[in-house]
């Protein structure tokens, strides 16, 4: 489970999230709808460890992660996380930025889950092209396919499927849901687009100049 | 739009020109001296004997130069990396510019401080610290190159996206973040900083000649002075160049495609990294090391002076060197502009001209500066041109021809970086040529032309090589005067000079910097 506790952050003497609150202890999807500017990227990189809070608690799966001062490094938060940008790294194949993360598998399960994965994403054929030989929506796709790689316990997805066209945006989020749903994560999802945020199904988060506007009940638990 | 098309061209011609006049003059002297008989001068192209031992010393002195400044310059540069936004952050850019201290600057301060040093030890009873010969112009070196490649260092790290690093961090802890993902993407960046490093070092002559070590570029200048046949010297230098193409064609073929683009207004690790204890005390030694590279220098400068009377009558007694100097390096720092602004435009092309363009702008950095100064007296020392051989403009010519290059990449990295939309919108838009690169296209590369500019003047103002050859009978600049005094010992004269030199240089490297800071903030944020 993510626990958010009245978070703040400053950047400088701009304030990008004010005393936020919210947990997502059931594996429904957990959706972050708001304007640009919002603090819906702020919160995601909180959570991921990539920012410190200037107040308030981050807990992660029972056990503080982030506060003032202190952050559990990022990797050992079991948690992936796809950007705005797919920020596939230059210098590696598609295989080598899919297979980064995979720490402590064997070669054999290694080649296993590339190749499952290439296949999951219709990327097949393209394990040994680097990103700037890929299409958009492949660089996206491989994006997606590197933060599943490791399988970890929290998906964080920040409009990930931004510029792609309707088709490929429906294929791409039919796949997060069933990769969700096999691999049992929980995912929270940043979007804008409330055509998006119904798809997912998911519980919705409305955040508005840095707080919380309006939240969707968990099934089974009151919003804090 | 054609105009525009044709006159940036006519600029490009004119680079070609300016940089490779001297050595397409030696060519074309060489073939001639071949048809006259002088076949046997080609042996000179084969160094063996002495000579053979020179260009091995020379190789290992400017290898070991290159090594020991990447092995401090990078860790010195993630230590400036990691500062924080504000000004520290902006002042870090100092880094860079302190390579506009001489060499030779840096020579008289480590004599001198280990003059100090060695007194005190022998008081002490204990033997004295020997600094002559290789150790000694190693470390004078390696301190007046560390500044170069801490900076492309820098620069190199400062181009890689946060959002890659970020994404590293949360697959693999911070010291495999930064071995697999940063340094290998600020690859290119370091290696050019090492090879220029390279370059610099096995085509300077002045700090080995001063202690006493003879290296391959002093032979050069002697087999000129000695015998007045720039065939001669050409000839003696080739296996000079041969190595330094190979070396340049080696470190800056990453650098072609490289991203060179400037900060974002992102931090990078905005959570402190936990990297192995031993790289922390490797980046806080290097750091130290940095500090020593610039403070010994003040340090020794000031207290050789002694005191502000004795600084102001040192300045006085060199205005006229003084003014010769600041007249030759802005004049070239003005003329480069243009002309390197139009190779830099070449340099963007991604068909075969533009590998072309990227072997004429680099290749020049590989020859030797006396080889410069040989070529321009072949061009000039003619009846009819005595008049330019004669003048001041023979000195600004050496320094385009050596530095135009460099101002050509500064502003290939500040165009790289301007958004191409931003161009495309100038020219929809486009109402008169002269009011689009007033209100749009200058102050877009303002940044890059102040870089450009300050790197040529800064260059020019400190060159020695070419310009001991070729400067007009009566004229010197500060830094020939400094030289010619260094030869006989420092003094309060000599010391005055350097620190006025070394104030203006930072006092300059400071102002640029906030320039360019200022005029950055602008970019572009991350969405929150």
């Amino acid at each position: 489970m993510i626990r958010v506790s009245h978070v703040t952050k400053f950047y400088g003497k701009a304030r990008a999230l004010e005393d936020v609150s919210l947990q997502a202890t059931t594996p429904e999807p957990l959706v972050i709808l708001g304007p640009s500017g919002s603090g819906k990227t702020t919160l995601l990189r909180l959570i991921a460890g990539l920012e410190m809070p200037d107040a308030g608690e981050i807990h992660i799966n029972g056990s503080p992660a982030s506060r003032p001062g202190w952050a559990l490094p990022p990797h050992r938060r079991n948690i992936g996380f796809v950007f705005q940008t797919p920020a596939l790294w230059p210098h590696m194949t598609v295989a080598g930025n899919i297979t980064f993360g995979m720490n402590g598998l064997s070669q054999d399960r290694m080649r296993d889950r590339l190749r499952e994965l290439l296949d999951d994403f219709d990327l097949h054929g393209l394990g040994g092209r680097y990103p700037d030989e890929l299409s958009g929506g492949e660089a996206r796709r491989v994006a997606i396919a590197r933060c599943l790689a490791p399988e970890p316990r929290y998906l964080l997805m920040d409009e990930p499927l931004t510029n792609l066209d309707r088709e490929l945006k429906r294929k791409a989020l039919a796949r997060i849901a069933c990769a969700v749903r096999d691999t049992r994560a929980f995912l929270v999802y940043v979007t804008h687009d409330p055509d998006e945020a119904g798809k997912l199904s998911g519980r919705v988060i409305f955040l508005d100049a840095g707080r919380v506007a309006a939240a969707e009940p968990e099934s089974g638990a009151p919003v804090p | 739009m054609r105009d525009s098309t044709a006159c940036n061209r006519l600029a490009a011609i004119l680079f070609i020109l300016v940089v490779f006049a001297p050595l397409g003059v030696l060519f074309a002297d060489l073939g001639i001296s071949l048809t006259a008989g002088h076949a046997d001068w080609l042996e000179l192209m084969i160094p063996s004997g002495r000579r053979l031992l020179l260009l091995a010393r020379s190789l290992g002195l400017s290898l070991a130069v290159a090594a020991g400044a990447v092995i401090i310059g990078v860790p010195a540069a993630i230590c400036l990396w990691r500062l924080d936004t504000g000004l520290p952050a902006r002042l870090r850019w100092l880094a860079l510019l302190l390579v506009a201290i001489p060499p030779s600057i840096h020579a008289l301060a480590w004599v001198s401080a280990v003059h100090g040093l060695n007194g005190f030890l022998e008081s002490s009873g204990m033997a004295g610290i020997p600094f002559q010969g290789w150790g000694a112009s190693w470390w004078v070196q390696l301190m007046a190159s560390v500044p170069l490649a801490a900076g492309l260092s820098l620069v190199g790290l400062e181009s890689v996206e946060p959002d890659l690093i970020d994404s590293a961090r949360l697959m693999a802890g911070d010291f495999h973040c930064l071995t697999r993902v940063v340094l290998p993407l600020a690859a290119p960046q370091i290696l050019a900083g090492a090879g220029f490093v390279f370059l610099l070092s096995i085509t300077d002559y002045s700090v080995p000649s001063l202690f006493q070590l003879n290296v391959y570029s002093l032979e050069i200048f002697a087999e000129y002075s000695a015998t007045g046949e720039p065939t001669r010297s050409f000839l003696m230098a080739v296996p000079l160049l041969l190595v330094t193409v190979l070396f340049l064609s080696f470190s800056q073929a990453a650098l072609r495609n490289a991203v060179l683009k400037p900060r974002r207004n992102a931090i990078p690790f905005p959570v402190h990294p936990r990297w192995p204890a031993w790289l922390g005390w490797c980046l806080r030694g290097s750091a130290l090391l940095m500090a020593v590279q610039i403070a010994v220098p003040l340090v020794i400068l000031v207290t050789t002076v002694g005191s502000w009377s004795a600084m102001s009558g040192s300045v006085l007694s060199a205005r006229s060197e003084i003014l010769f100097s600041i007249l030759i390096a802005a004049s070239a720092a003005v003329a480069s502009l243009p002309i390197a602004y139009a190779a830099a435009r070449e340099l963007l092309r991604n068909d075969g001209q533009g590998r072309l363009w990227w072997f004429l702008v680099t290749a020049p950095l590989a020859v030797p500066a006396p080889l410069v100064g040989i070529g321009l007296i072949s061009i000039w020392n003619r009846p009819v041109l005595d008049t330019v051989y004669g003048s001041c403009l023979m000195p600004v010519l050496a320094s385009l021809a050596r530095f135009a290059p460099l101002a050509a990449l500064a502003l290939l990295a500040q165009l790289r970086s301007a958004d191409p939309l931003l161009m495309d919108a100038a020219r929809v838009f486009h109402t008169h040529t002269l009011k689009t690169w007033l209100r749009i296209r200058v102050p877009l590369l303002l940044p890059g032309l102040a870089a450009a500019s300050f790197m040529v003047f800064i260059l020019a103002a400190g060159e020695l090589g070419a310009t001991l050859i070729i400067a007009p009978p009566g004229n010197a600049t500060l830094t020939m005067k400094i030289y010619s005094y260094l030869h006989y010992g420092a003094s309060e004269a000599v010391a005055g000079l350097c620190l006025a030199v070394t104030v203006v240089a930072l006092l300059g490297g400071l102002f640029s910097v906030l320039i360019v800071g200022r005029w950055r903030l602008p970019c572009a944020k991350r969405d929150r």
